[in-house]
């Protein structure tokens, strides 16, 4: 977690001091989750805290997938299952990933944060059709980490949040 | 042009509009002006004209400045000027055109273009002034019926009568060439008044003739030690002859920057005060000697009043200020924080077991600390209702007039003070009110009161006052009453009611709440406009309030809304079913008790029942209607709270009590209500001492979807 919590920070101070080394490089950062052992991305942009231990409050009548609202200094916060949004089994998991898109605050719960990687504009590729409906209303391209370190699946906040 | 500019100007329209709404109505109750609200009313009308210029919005100026005028003359004259006939018009008048300002104002407001036809509204100014004009106008000069003429032979008599004072400015101004003068004086602290004086001679030389006249001080233009001069004793104009001056007097008028003028004919140079009394009597001519006098008495104090008025409101003003209420609003979630934060630290697991006295003392001393800066922060938002309650006074007013029933309306309690959201809330549902109270409450005529032993004018009261968290405002009229079978029939034609069946008098009036019931037929100009009284419930239960109807045909009828005193912070009673955690208001709960599973009547369709206090009442299991996993099942284990809100009365069946507790109202992310949870009962959150979250209920709500289910 502190070591997340580390790789996070310094990166949003490389953000807020050098913007022209993005745009030399024309990179965007990405924060890698896993999920039922899929790497998923998330454009770093959004990330504005990874939480772990927190008492998740459950509130009724809601689709299964919204675990329910926990409180983030102050501010609720509503919370998805991850794996319940994709149709899969709930697991025991306490990890969160707070987004922040366009002024709407949710924590998406996964399984484990992974890394931050510096992934190239325009290298992110469409996803091809199928027929796992959950994924489409999510999921926006995809992305071939290098070194061979496996496919990621580029999450889509503002399908996440108005795509249902 | 700056925003903070115009939401001054327009706070500075609405709270003086207000003011002179309440101070007309008043006024006309007495069916008179006072010399104090005539001076009150010229004072605001010319702050009107004053601020309207600068914002330039044209209409409004210059119908502040007719009315200011118009005003003028009655300060001048006292109300006597104005026959008792003339009184109701002059009301109607002044009421048209703050009904103007505020239309004006409210497009202001929703940035549309202003009307640019004021023509009517002039023409109506004028025509009055007219009216009250030609009493002495045509005493002084023949004929005459411009609006500024009576004023010029009183001024000119009330100057020279009061000339003794003034002789010396009064010889600077006299010219023998030029013997009929203007006096003017330009609106104060207007900066630069020799080239105002400059660019009014400029615009009376589109109307006379160069050379008919001159003015004083000379050379305006070029010398600008001119302006102290104007500031101080004003700027002269002065004809050859009284028809130039006549043509010369809607240059004045429709000058911005005049905030005065006299009009005065040469006298030769008064060697002792006889004479000036003499020229007094020349103006008047035939007046008589007692009508001056008065007059005189009167036009001392108002050389003043002009410029001290003002000052003495500015210095009222001076303690308040205005603050946007997004600024409340975040001083409010900030204090919700630190009184959350506060229990947090001082009660926290670490310190159990410690011994800690200099930090028990200080964290009393912090807990007083924030109890104060709440109370505080709360007290901020507090606004009493008596301005809402004022503009009823005027509805009532002009209904009693159009529809011919005649009715009072009693505020009591105006000063009770609520949260400003709640104000601004409830100003519709209570307009709402009044307006059914006034159309269908109150008989049709006086006579038919009369017949049932009632005064012949209606009484329309509106009460407001506090109950610990609630403030209840009570609309109560003497009129009709509701009558059960109209209702029950008009109800069964909508569909609301099932023909043959027995409903409650109570029963029947809550049909009056809902949605598609409008008991008149025909649609009129003040109710019945397709939205009814259902609307009323709905925005009173927007703020979490509620509405109850009490009436007895013949003897009128009480609408009665119940009202938190804040949304933002409530008293809370903490419930647990299973793991979670529940938030009831404590205003809605009536009693809290164990029952034993013996004591639970049940109906055919699983319904569970028990008898309280002589009634029965449904049960709502929290656990079932949530559809939670854990809490018990068994009534013997569980509690039951008796929960009441408006006519919704039932019992609760919940685990366990967990505590009392002031608690900051969160309201859900938007993500979680897109899925209609309030409609299930949950209203909001709060964030308990520990920092965990409990889900705050909403009684009415979870009633109704427990009915429905």
């Amino acid at each position: 977690m502190s070591e997340e919590m580390a790789l996070f920070t310094k990166t949003e101070e490389t953000d807020g001091l050098l913007p022209e080394d993005m745009y030399e490089s024309e990179t965007e950062k990405y924060l890698i989750f896993l999920s039922n052992d899929i790497f998923y991305g998330v454009n770093a942009d959004y990330v504005v805290d990874i939480i772990t231990e927190v008492s998740i409050t459950w509130l009724p009548m809601l689709p299964p997938h919204i675990r329910g609202v926990v409180n983030l200094r102050g501010q609720i916060v509503p919370i998805i299952d991850f794996r319940r949004l994709l149709g899969q089994p709930p697991k025991n998991n306490d990890c969160i990933v707070v987004l922040d898109f366009e002024e709407t605050k949710i924590g998406i719960l996964v399984d484990t944060v992974d890394q931050m990687v510096d992934v190239e504009k325009g290298t992110i590729l469409s996803v091809p059709y199928q027929n796992t409906q959950d994924m489409q209303k999510i999921i926006s391209g995809m992305y071939s980490l290098p070194e061979g370190g496996g496919t990621l699946m580029v999450l889509d906040c503002a399908l996440l949040l108005h795509g249902r | 042009m700056g925003n903070d500019m115009m939401e001054a100007y327009l706070y500075e329209m609405n709270t003086l509009l207000e003011q002179l709404d309440e101070l007309v109505l008043s006024a006309e109750k007495a069916e008179c002006f006072s010399q104090d609200d005539v001076n009150e009313i010229f004072r605001i009308m010319h702050t009107i004209k004053g601020s309207s210029a600068m914002m330039e919005y044209n209409s409004l100026m210059t119908i502040a400045h007719r009315v200011e005028d118009l005003f003028f003359i009655i300060r001048d004259k006292t109300m006597a000027v104005i026959s008792e006939e003339l009184r109701p018009e002059l009301f109607e008048l002044i009421f048209q055109s703050i009904d103007f300002f505020r239309s004006e104002i409210e497009k202001v407001e929703k940035n549309e273009p202003l009307t640019e036809y004021i023509d009517n509204i002039l023409e109506n100014i004028n025509r009055f002034a007219n009216k009250i004009q030609p009493q002495e106008g045509a005493e002084n000069q023949a004929g005459d019926q411009k609006a500024a003429a009576g004023q010029a032979a009183s001024d000119a008599a009330g100057e020279s009568g009061d000339s003794t004072g003034q002789a010396g400015t009064d010889v600077e101004f006299q010219s023998k060439e030029f013997p009929y003068g203007i006096h003017i004086f330009l609106d104060e602290g207007s900066g630069m008044e020799n080239l105002r004086a400059f660019m009014l001679v400029n615009t009376v030389k589109d109307y006379c003739e160069e050379g008919q006249f001159d003015y004083y001080p000379p050379n305006v233009n070029t010398d600008p030690s001119a302006a102290a001069f104007i500031v101080e004793k004003g700027f002269v104009l002065r004809f050859l002859s009284e028809e130039e001056r006549e043509k010369a007097i809607p240059a004045v008028t429709g000058n911005g920057s005049v905030r005065e003028y006299q009009l005065f004919d040469y006298a030769e140079p008064a060697p002792a005060k006889e004479s000036g009394a003499d020229s007094t009597a020349q103006a008047s001519d035939s007046q008589p000697q007692s009508a001056a006098a008065p007059k005189e008495s009167a036009a001392a104090p108002d050389a003043q009043a002009g410029s001290k008025q003002p000052a003495q409101g500015q210095h009222i003003k001076e303690s308040l200020i205005s603050v946007n209420l997004s600024k409340l609003d975040q001083l409010m979630a900030v204090v919700g924080e630190i009184v959350i934060t506060e229990s947090m630290v001082t009660a926290s697991p670490d310190l159990k077991g410690l011994k800690l006295d200099n930090f028990t003392q200080a964290a009393r001393q912090l807990r007083s600390l924030t109890d104060n800066l709440q109370d505080i922060s709360m007290s901020l938002r507090m606004v009493p209702v008596s301005a809402t309650f004022q503009k009823m006074k005027r509805i009532v007013r002009d209904m009693g007039k159009k529809l011919n029933r005649p009715a009072t309306l009693e505020l009591v309690g105006a000063d009770t003070e609520v949260d400003k959201t709640i104000v601004d809330s409830i100003s519709d549902p209570l307009m709402h009110i009044v307006r059914n109270s006034m159309d269908h409450g109150i008989e049709e005529t006086p006579e038919e009161r009369i017949a049932a032993g009632k005064n012949p004018e209606g009484k329309i009261i509106l009460a407001a006052r506090h109950t610990g968290s609630e403030v209840i405002i009570e609309i109560i009229d003497d009129g009709r009453g509701a009558d059960d079978d109209v209702i029950l029939a008009k109800a069964i034609r909508q569909g609301l009611a099932q023909p043959g069946m027995n409903y409650s008098h109570q029963e029947i009036l809550n049909f009056l709440l809902m949605p598609g019931f409008s008991t008149n037929t025909e649609v009129t100009e003040y109710s019945g406009r397709g939205v009814g009284m259902d609307v009323v419930k709905s925005n009173v239960e927007n703020v979490g309030g509620t509405v109850f109807i009490t009436s007895e045909k013949g003897k009128g009828m009480t609408t009665t809304l119940k009202i938190p005193l804040t949304m933002a912070i409530m008293d809370g009673m903490e419930v647990s079913v299973g793991s979670s955690i529940f938030t009831i208001p404590i205003n809605n709960i009536r009693q809290i008790f164990k029952c034993s599973a013996s004591e639970i009547i049940h109906d055919a369709v699983h319904g569970e029942m028990i008898k309280v206090m002589d009634n029965f009442y449904s049960i709502v299991r929290a656990k079932d209607f949530f559809q939670m996993e854990e809490g018990f099942d068994d009534f013997n284990k569980g509690i039951l709270l008796w929960v009441e809100s408006g006519d919704r009365s039932f019992c609760l069946f919940v685990d366990e009590l967990v505590g009392e507790q002031q608690v900051v109202v969160k309201p859900l992310p938007n993500y979680v209500n897109e899925f209609g949870i309030k409609n299930f009962g949950v209203s909001g959150c709060t964030i308990l001492g520990d920092g965990n979250i409990s889900i705050i209920l909403d009684i009415v709500n979870l009633y109704t979807a427990a009915q429905a289910c």
